[in-house]
């Protein structure tokens, strides 16, 4: 890193404060995010330029570039979540000596909690040295004589009429001064700048600390072979928890046979209660599915397979609690290993089991945030199950299993940010909508995004709504009293009314291509 | 001294300073009756403050550890006190007055002597480095 002075630095943080607050100030993050992004990047090149050729650095790099352009181009909740995620991550690994995602997140929260005592050591002008203590005694001669005479001057004015008046004078010129200075600035709007300074600080000052650094040095990705007496320095709480549980068999010489008979029977049993879950899973539901209109879709899918989620991530830390030791280097395992990798492919095939649920699910009823959820969850937990394998084939740490599934999240973020699921949940349902009911509750809660599509095939959705209607049932938009028949159009109608006026405050800052594409078919087919 | 106890000396300091603020605040704001107002808070606050002792601890074991100077890590933890006091009056204030505290004009009054408060009794304590074992 550079030496700069401290006029550079100051130049710095005022800069981005300024930029932040013109930037962003009653505007949406879109393409103003961008732009302080290029500032605030090229400050860090410009600061770090030895962390760009860091492997870490350039993959990280392209996945911003991926959200930067999400972010431009769908503009949703989750697009700002991934873009502001993969710049703290871009942050950790440009000023941390760091490997996993979780460690760089770390590094830039570390940042940001010691971000005044940065800012103190940068800006302190003079050393600390006998002339500063001198100047804090003579600070100490001012303050109790000035806050007498303040005690004392309140007492006189709220005793004293003509006093009080005189003063009151006086004072009228002193607020007359502060009300003026408050509407040509606003209160808000300084606090705002002073967010974007703080802002600008904590991206640009890398901390002190290098607690996190020391801490992943810790970690590797092999495991290690402890000696009895290394394992009996690195007792921790699953110590403590066998010993609890198991008593005198999780002491001593035989400790570790104890340990892997434990294992394998715990594993052999649990095998064959999966098997007869996953048999009766395969012949009912990848077979013979039939959906009928009595089945209980929602407690058969939708809570079976919040479940069985629960139970695959319960594996995972079952074997991850076996094979955390020296379990993993005993002579006799070959056995223990088969049947944990038996019970990792019988939880793939739960997995698979769940996928289905969810299909029939979506199937039956459609796209919904929950659904899509379910299946994102599932990617993960088959990386999990996937890297578990690895972990027990290959004898490698939790740390491995840890950081490989962390990027596997980042990446599914990054991959997840990259779609508009408002708007696709809306066509994907309305293209369905003979084959799935069309839930015109639910998809007029989506954001505003979806206005344009809702528009576009407004003629389905009256349709659906007649249809409700002469079945009794009626969608109770704003007024839960107000019985209405046309209420998703006036909704719709209403709802476009609000974004198209909502617009009009957004200046260039805030252009994006969906709100842009949205306002142009929206005020040609009014 | 320990952490608990300088923690102790340095909450109850923050207290004294917030009530000569809040008498200076509210002889303004108030006139004579601010005596009694300041008089009255400060007493309330000793018990509704309590719960900041445990973050205090915390705040100042952290303080001990933090690989800066002394000057800068007495920055942080002053700015650290004063970012505690003001989210703890309103958080408290909108478990205990609802949505509507907000609109007391006493507000802004107590959010200021309590975050002056905190920010004063980290430097009044430095003249007294070595009593506090801050070092």
């Amino acid at each position: 890193m550079p030496t700069l002075t401290k006029k550079t630095w100051l130049l710095f943080f005022v800069t981005g404060a300024i930029l932040f607050n013109l930037f962003f100030w009653q505007q949406k993050m879109a393409l103003n995010a961008l732009l302080f992004d290029v500032f605030l990047s090229g400050l860090l090149g410009y600061l770090y330029p030895a962390s760009f050729k860091k492997p870490q650095v350039v993959f990280v790099l392209l996945l911003h570039l991926v959200t930067a352009v999400a972010l431009l181009w769908h503009n949703t909740t989750l697009s700002k979540i991934a873009f502001i995620t993969s710049f703290c991550l871009l942050v950790g690994f440009i000023q941390y000596e760091v490997r996993a995602a979780i460690f760089a997140v770390s590094g830039m929260a570390a940042n940001i909690f010691l971000t005044v005592a940065g800012l103190s050591e940068k800006m302190r002008w003079g050393k600390e040295g006998v002339t500063s203590k001198k100047r804090r005694g003579r600070i100490g001669f001012v303050v109790l004589p000035l806050f007498i005479i303040v005690v004392f001057f309140a007492i006189y004015r709220a005793s004293n009429a003509v006093f009080a008046s005189f003063t009151n004078e006086a004072f009228k010129h002193f607020t007359h001064f502060f009300e003026n200075f408050f509407t040509h600035f606003s209160f808000g709007r300084i606090l705002f700048t002073l967010l974007g300074f703080y802002i600008t600080a904590a991206i640009l000052l890398k901390s002190r600390s290098r607690a996190i650094e020391n801490l992943e040095v810790k970690y590797a990705n092999d495991l290690l072979r402890h000696s009895s007496k290394g394992a009996r320095s690195a007792r921790n709480i699953f110590y403590h928890f066998s010993v609890a549980i198991t008593g005198k068999l999780a002491k001593g010489m035989l400790a570790l046979k104890n340990e892997h008979t434990i294992a394998t029977i715990s594993l052999v049993l649990l095998n064959l209660l999966l098997l007869i879950v996953n048999g009766i899973d395969v012949y009912y539901l990848w077979f013979n599915f039939n959906y009928s209109p009595n089945t209980n879709l929602y407690t058969m899918i939708h809570e079976g397979a919040d479940m069985l989620i629960v139970s695959v991530v319960l594996a995972i830390i079952v074997l991850l609690l076996f094979f955390r030791g020296n379990l993993n280097f005993y002579k006799s395992n070959s056995w223990l290993k088969r049947f944990a990798l038996v019970w990792i492919l019988q939880n793939l095939v739960l997995v698979v089991s769940v996928f289905l649920r969810d299909y029939y699910y979506i199937r039956e009823l459609g796209l919904a945030y929950k659904r899509i959820g379910v299946l994102f969850f599932l990617i993960l937990v088959l990386v999990g199950l996937i890297t578990a394998a690895i972990k027990i084939i290959r004898r490698k740490s939790v740390y491995y299993l840890f950081r490989i599934n962390t990027w596997a999240a980042v990446l599914l973020l990054v991959a997840a940010s990259c779609v508009n699921w408002d708007v696709f949940i809306v066509r994907y349902n309305i293209q369905h909508h003979q084959t799935a009911r069309l839930n015109i509750p639910y998809l007029v809660t989506l954001s505003d995004d979806i206005l344009p599509a809702m528009k576009a095939h407004i003629s389905i959705l009256k349709q659906r709504e007649a249809e409700l209607n002469k079945q009794g049932y009626y969608i109770h938009m704003e007024d839960e009293k107000k019985k209405c028949s046309l209420c998703v159009e006036q909704t719709i109608k209403e709802r476009i009314q609000q974004y198209l006026k909502a617009q009009k405050n957004n200046s260039w800052l805030s252009w994006n291509r969906k709100d842009a594409a949205a306002i142009t078919y929206l005020t040609q087919n009014q | 001294m320990s952490a608990i106890t300088t923690t102790l000396v340095l909450w109850f300091r923050t207290l004294l300073i917030n009530g000569l603020v809040n008498c200076v605040v509210f002889l303004f704001a108030e006139g004579i009756k601010g005596f009694m107002i300041a008089f009255v808070s400060t007493i309330a606050s000793l018990f509704l403050t309590a719960p900041l002792i445990v973050p205090m601890v915390v705040l100042l074991k952290w303080f001990k550890k933090l690989p800066y100077e002394f000057i800068d890590r007495a920055v942080w933890l002053a700015f650290m006190f004063v970012a505690m006091a003001a989210a703890y009056i309103l958080l408290a204030g909108f478990v205990l007055g609802g949505p509507d505290f907000f609109a007391e004009k006493e507000v802004p009054y107590f959010l200021f002597s309590a975050m002056v408060a905190a920010a004063l009794v980290v430097p009044v304590c430095i003249n007294r480095v070595k009593q506090f074992d801050l070092l």
